[in-house]
């Protein structure tokens, strides 16, 4: 007998409250930020970016 | 009969409104969050922790790497000193709400750059698992809207609940 297919409705991620205020500060040459970004370089390098999986899906 | 379609038009609207959403708010989770403050290019994101340690102002930022992937920085603002660390543990006892504000904020990011990858990885491995926690925790919150992988020994799969991964890679579902 084939799986019956649940009807159930999945619990959706419900839509944050986002303000754009021009009080944020940048932080995009907070040396934090310039780590987090080196690092991701040195582990995307390493790792690879999995194009065939991601466009598999 | 017009005047009484007039009189009770509005009303029958704001009726249904109403229905539809409370249908609406009904059918999905109620994740409580904070309210976030983006700047208006919306690669970087404030919002305030609230507990009883005090109001730590947290810090999240998206950065282009390469092609279409972004790398995702999260980190809590020592305002005294102007420090950036994803290391302190602030003990603020709504670390679930700070999870579904980060959550929110990358599907708000995606929603505006709905091709983007992104990147999450920890500063630590304890930062990483956190991480982890945090899509184990709104997997089924997640799943309709996310794709999710993992790397592990040396390779990227699938997002598996149970298994530790040095990091993450997500986009959203078209």
């Amino acid at each position: 007998m084939a799986a019956k297919k649940s009807t159930k409705k999945k619990p959706r991620l419900q839509k944050g409250k986002i303000i754009i205020s021009d009080k944020v500060d940048s932080y995009e040459n907070h040396p934090y930020f310039i780590k987090k970004h080196e690092d991701a370089q040195a582990f995307l390098k390493k790792a690879g970016i999995p194009w065939d999986l991601i466009n598999k899906k | 009969v017009v005047n009484l379609r007039r009189a009770v038009g509005p009303a029958i609207t704001a009726a249904m409104y109403i229905i539809c959403s409370a249908f609406l708010s009904s059918s999905m989770l109620q994740l409580p969050f904070y309210s976030s403050y983006a700047t208006k290019s919306q690669f970087e994101y404030e919002f305030e922790s609230i507990g009883p340690k005090g109001t730590i102002k947290k810090i999240a930022r998206f950065r282009l790497e390469e092609g279409n992937v972004y790398s995702f920085g999260f980190g809590d603002l020592d305002e005294a000193t102007g420090d950036v660390s994803d290391i302190v543990v602030s003990n603020n006892q709504d670390r679930d709400k700070v999870l579904a504000t980060l959550a929110h904020i990358i599907y708000h990011f995606t929603g505006n750059m709905s091709n983007a990858l992104i990147f999450i990885q920890g500063s630590t491995p304890a930062r990483t698992r956190l991480y982890q926690q945090g899509i184990n925790k709104f997997k089924l919150q997640l799943e309709p809207e996310f794709e999710i992988i993992g790397y592990q020994n040396y390779k990227w799969e699938t997002f598996t609940t149970g298994k530790n991964y040095e990091a993450f890679l997500g986009w959203r579902k078209v």
